[in-house]
This record gives C-alpha cells, sequence and structure tokens, in this order.
C-alpha cells in the first residue's frame, strides 16, 4: 500500500499526542480509589461492547439488541462453571461461540430486512431473551439470577481485586480499539464501509451485502458476548435486567453520542456516559431525559458524533 | 457464427398483473455491442435488473458463458464476469477516484476475506497488484488526472465515467450499462461512444447497452433489440431497425393517426 493510500491508515502526530493523553487517564484511576477503578472498568468494558456495536453500524444496520448477545456470552460462560465446573478459558470460548452462532443464525434471517425493521426485530429479539431467561427459571435462576460468581483465574493469579480486574478490562478495551482500527484499515473494512456507503453499487461489484453484514454482525456479536463474559465475572452477579433492552440503548447512545463513523467514536461515547450515570444516581429518571435530549441534538446537528470534532479540529490544523 | 456469451430465453417478470417483461428471448455473441431501445416503460430498466440479478425473473433464463444466472443476487453475478453501471451516477462520493477503483476490485483481491466470501473467481489480483491495477483502469477511462480527487466533486460527465471505472475494475467479460448517455452533453456524448468502442476493440469486451439517445444507438450498435410494453417487436441492424414499420409506429405512432 506504498503509493496507495488508505483512509486513516497511519496516525498523524495531532492522534500520538491524543494517545498519550488517553494512557494517562488509563492510568490515573489506579491512584483515585475504588469508586473511580469501579467506573474505569466499566468504562472500559463498554469501549469493548460499543466497538462491536460499531462495527454492525458500520455495515448499515442498528443493532437494538446487543445487550442480549452480552447476555448469551455471560449466561453460557457462567453456567458451564457453575454447572460442570469447567476451566473459564473453555468456558469463555464457547460462550463466545454461542454467540457467534446466535448471530449467525438470526443474521441470516433478519439481516435482508432494513432500516426500521431491523431495529423492531432485534429489540424484539432483546426482549425475548430478557423473557426467556426470566422463565426458564432452574437453569438460569430467573429473575433472581446468579450470585457468587467466582472471579477470573488465569494460571492461578485471580483478578479478584478492581485494581487487577481494572488491568484485565483495560488490556482487552485497548486491544478491542487496536482490532477495530486494523478492521477498518483492512480491505474487509473497506468492503463494510463501502456496503453502508452504497449498498446497490457495492452489490453489483461483487462485495455480497447480506454476507458482508452477517460478518459484521458476528463479529460485532462476539464483542458484546466477551464483554457480557468479564462483566459476569467482575460483578459476580447476572440477572436478566443486567441485560435488557435498556442497556442496548444505552450503548447506541453511547455510539451515536461517540460517533458512528470513526473509530474513536465508541470510545468518546463510552468514556462520556458511563460515569455520567454513576455520579447522578440521585436523578435516575431526569438524567434519561438528557439522554434522549442529547442523542436527538446529535442526530440533528452533528450527525458524525463527538468523534467527528476531531476530524473538523484536524482539518482547520491542516489548514494552517 | 460467433461465440454466443449471454443468452435471455422466454424472460418474464410480472408486477402483480402488470407484464413489464413478457416472454422476451436475445442473444450477444462475444465482442459485440447490443443496444435494448423502447419507448418509455417498455421493460429496458426491469430487462435489464432481471439480467444483473437485482431482480429475479417471473420465468424464463438468463444464461451467461453456458451457465444458468437467473435469480442470484448481482454479487455472484459480476463474478462470473458480467458487471453493470448504473442509470444516475453512482459512486462512493466521498472516496477518491482511485479508492472508488479500488473498492470496484476488492472482490478480485487474493487472500482477502471479501474474495473468499463471494466465493471462488478469475482474474484474482494480489495485494501488491492494487496500485498498478488502479492505474490501468483509470487509463482505459482516461481518468488519471482525477486520481485523487473526491468523486463526489467530479463534473456530471466524469462520475459517469468513473462508474464504468468502478464496473471495469471487476473486469468483467460483459458490461450492461444502463443509459450510460442520459444527462451527457453533446460533446461528453461523442466521447462516451469513442470510449464504449475502444473498451471493446483494445480490451474485447461485449456491451449491452439500454438507451434512449437514438444517435449514439445508432452509430455505436452492431444489432439492436427493440423493446415495446414487455415484449420483444424487433431486432436486427441499425439499418433494418431504422426502415422497420413497426418500430417507426412504436416511436412516431401509426401513419394514419400521422397523417390524421
Amino acid at each position: 500500500m506504498a503509493h496507495f493510500s488508505m483512509p486513516g491508515s497511519s496516525l498523524g502526530r495531532k492522534e500520538w499526542g491524543l494517545l498519550s493523553l488517553l494512557g494517562v487517564l488509563a492510568i490515573w484511576p489506579w491512584f483515585m480509589g475504588a469508586f473511580v477503578l469501579h467506573l474505569a472498568i466499566l468504562t472500559s468494558l463498554n469501549v469493548l461492547i460499543v466497538n462491536g456495536l460499531s462495527i454492525i453500524a458500520r455495515s448499515g444496520q442498528l443493532s437494538f439488541g446487543h445487550a442480549a448477545f452480552a447476555a448469551v456470552g455471560a449466561y453460557v460462560s457462567v453456567l458451564l462453571s457453575v454447572e460442570f465446573g469447567l476451566p473459564i478459558l473453555l468456558t469463555s470460548a464457547i460462550g463466545l461461540l454461542m454467540a457467534a452462532l446466535v448471530a449467525l443464525l438470526l443474521g441470516w434471517v433478519i439481516l435482508r430486512l432494513k432500516g426500521v425493521y431491523f431495529v423492531l426485530v432485534t429489540f424484539s429479539f432483546g426482549e425475548l431473551m430478557r423473557l426467556a431467561l426470566l422463565d426458564w427459571g432452574e437453569l438460569t435462576g430467573g429473575a433472581n439470577g446468579i450470585a457468587n460468581i467466582a472471579p477470573i483465574t488465569l494460571f492461578d493469579f485471580a483478578f479478584d481485586s478492581r485494581s487487577r480486574f481494572y488491568a484485565l478490562a483495560l488490556l482487552v478495551a485497548f486491544l478491542s480499539m487496536l482490532l477495530m482500527r486494523r478492521l477498518f484499515a483492512s480491505h474487509f473494512g473497506q468492503a463494510i464501509d463501502a456496503v453502508y456507503e452504497n449498498p446497490a453499487l457495492a452489490e453489483s461489484t461483487g462485495l455480497s451485502v447480506h454476507r458482508i453484514q452477517i460478518v459484521a454482525f458476528v463479529l460485532g456479536s462476539m464483542l458484546a458476548a466477551l464483554g457480557g463474559i468479564l462483566q459476569a465475572r467482575y460483578i459476580g452477579y447476572i440477572s436478566p435486567e443486567s441485560f435488557n433492552p435498556g442497556i442496548s440503548v444505552a450503548f447506541i447512545t453511547m455510539l451515536v453520542i461517540g460517533g458512528q463513523r470513526s473509530v474513536w467514536g465508541p470510545l468518546v461515547g463510552a468514556l462520556l456516559l458511563t460515569p455520567l450515570p454513576e455520579l447522578f444516581r440521585g436523578a435516575v429518571h431526569t438524567q434519561n431525559i438528557f439522554y434522549g435530549a442529547a442523542l436527538i441534538l446529535i442526530l440533528r446537528f452533528m450527525p458524525g458524533g463527538l468523534a467527528s470534532l476531531m476530524s473538523l479540529f484536524k482539518r482547520t490544523e491542516d489548514k494552517k | 457464427m460467433k461465440q454466443e456469451l449471454l443468452k435471455v430465453q422466454a424472460l418474464s417478470r410480472h408486477f402483480g398483473g402488470l407484464a413489464a417483461l413478457n416472454n422476451v428471448s436475445f442473444s450477444v455473441a462475444k465482442g459485440e455491442i447490443i443496444g435494448l431501445i423502447g419507448p418509455n416503460g417498455a421493460g429496458k430498466t426491469t430487462a435489464f435488473n432481471v439480467i444483473s440479478g437485482t431482480m429475479p425473473p417471473t420465468s424464463g433464463q438468463v444464461i451467461f458463458a453456458g451457465q444458468d444466472i437467473s435469480g442470484r443476487p448481482p454479487s455472484q453475478v459480476v463474478v462470473s464476469g458480467l458487471a453493470r453501471t448504473f442509470q444516475s451516477t453512482s459512486t462512493y462520493p466521498q472516496m477518491t477516484v482511485a479508492q472508488n477503483v479500488y473498492r470496484g476490485l476488492l472482490s478480485r483481491l487474493e487472500g482477502s476475506a471479501v474474495a473468499r466470501l463471494v466465493g471462488r473467481r478469475e482474474r484474482l489480483l494480489k495485494p501488491a497488484q492494487v496500485s498498478n491495477e488502479v492505474d490501468a483502469i483509470l487509463e482505459m477511462v482516461d481518468l488519471q488526472s482525477w486520481r485523487e480527487v473526491a468523486a463526489g466533486s467530479l463534473a456530471y460527465g466524469l462520475q459517469k465515467k468513473l462508474g464504468i471505472a468502478v464496473a471495469l475494475a471487476t473486469r468483467p467479460t460483459i458490461l450492461l450499462l444502463d443509459e450510460p448517455a442520459a444527462g451527457l452533453n453533446h460533446e461528453e456524448c461523442n466521447e462516451l461512444s469513442k470510449l464504449l468502442r475502444q473498451l471493446q476493440e483494445q480490451q474485447g469486451l461485449t456491451l449491452l447497452l439500454v438507451e434512449h439517445h437514438m444517435a449514439l444507438v445508432m452509430e455505436l450498435c452492431e444489432r439492436i433489440v427493440v423493446l415495446v410494453q414487455g415484449e420483444k417487436i424487433a431486432e436486427g441492424s441499425p439499418g433494418e431497425i431504422r426502415e422497420n414499420p413497426a418500430v417507426v409506429e412504436a416511436y412516431l405512432g401509426a401513419p394514419d393517426y400521422a397523417h390524421a
């Protein structure tokens, strides 16, 4: 790719500056006590999950059932550990594969739907998942959920404290950012963007819209599942409400406010919107009004999300 | 007799009770330029869409290079070597001209996930050859000097040319052009005619064009198929079509009325 530049394939000086700032921001929670560390862990997991949502969105479909895939990963891996005592790496792998399988089967059928129909069906899928988990009480514990989930232990090292788990969550979030960058600088990432920007043209040049959207859906749902698996191990508790459609909407809010068409979007969205609800616990209901308003304002006036401010900044720099 | 490349057999497409295309048959030989003409609503675009896989036929077959491709989606059809362009401009407007062409050849990239998704195809391209291939395609349509310009900021005529370039990037054996001259001025039209002739002679490309611009069709095409209300009413050389009373009637009305 020497003299054939693909969009966004190399880091500029501005981005390196931004990265070092992020590095400092990432280390800072370790010195700030339990609460900040807790928020930092949740933020890291949300970066991972919203990255998954972003892969799906960039192929041109908005999934309103993203949390349901986190549920698949979490419940499958936890139940396999609890019921059969299988090792964590194995149960996690099976959890991921199950989420991939569900996404593949569901995607094969419903990815032919466009726009609002796809949104409605994925929303129903999320609700269906919640109800199934509630009703299947003997296995899933119903509304009580599953408590006392053992922390992740790898090679005799237990991620049983907040500061230890944060290291893991941060690493995974970082790797998912790296995956996003590599994916969207790759040929396949270009195909995903092509499918979004002009599906008819993409299809007529051999880029099967349906198949590319399926791959994006499977890949994105697997990231959600990984997030679900990690969250279950961190909190030590899962219930159907941990993954209800409201959570899916929160992921979408992060993605849209952060920016749907940028690899930085999910990071910005999760960084901004994960701590806010925790900081304003006293105003649980009023804050939702603000998120709704923010969502509408962003969609109306800044469709590229907050991440588009960065490229705006870059452009004015270039002009100088 | 030249080698038959595309054969349309008793093709029909109904929309509810309306037969947009009714029992149409014709064939295209390798290296030919064929025109598909007819008044508005004759079923040209429907024929085009059914052949390229955008919609399945109600009945009948499309045989391409000996294979029955009817009902396959466009992404599969193009893999076998049949590409199409669009009536209005169709590009990735924010991408540069070169990036547009690059996206057109994605499905041919050796070892890439995209190529694996669409299945086996010929004329695979090594990733190291991408840049050269993009240049080669741009040279075919004479767009080299616009290489780094965003597609959306090109003049209309150039955007249509880019549409052809993106289709060419799939390295088709036959190219279906949907009203390539629509919206072009006289000069651009002449240039288009020259370009299409060049593609036929130098690249050995077979062309099937749906077109309203009579002068272009008459000048360019070796054979013309005339559709009226979903049915084929005539087929022949430009000279034959010009003299054909049924065609004249379809376009100008019956002589009786004309004199009335």
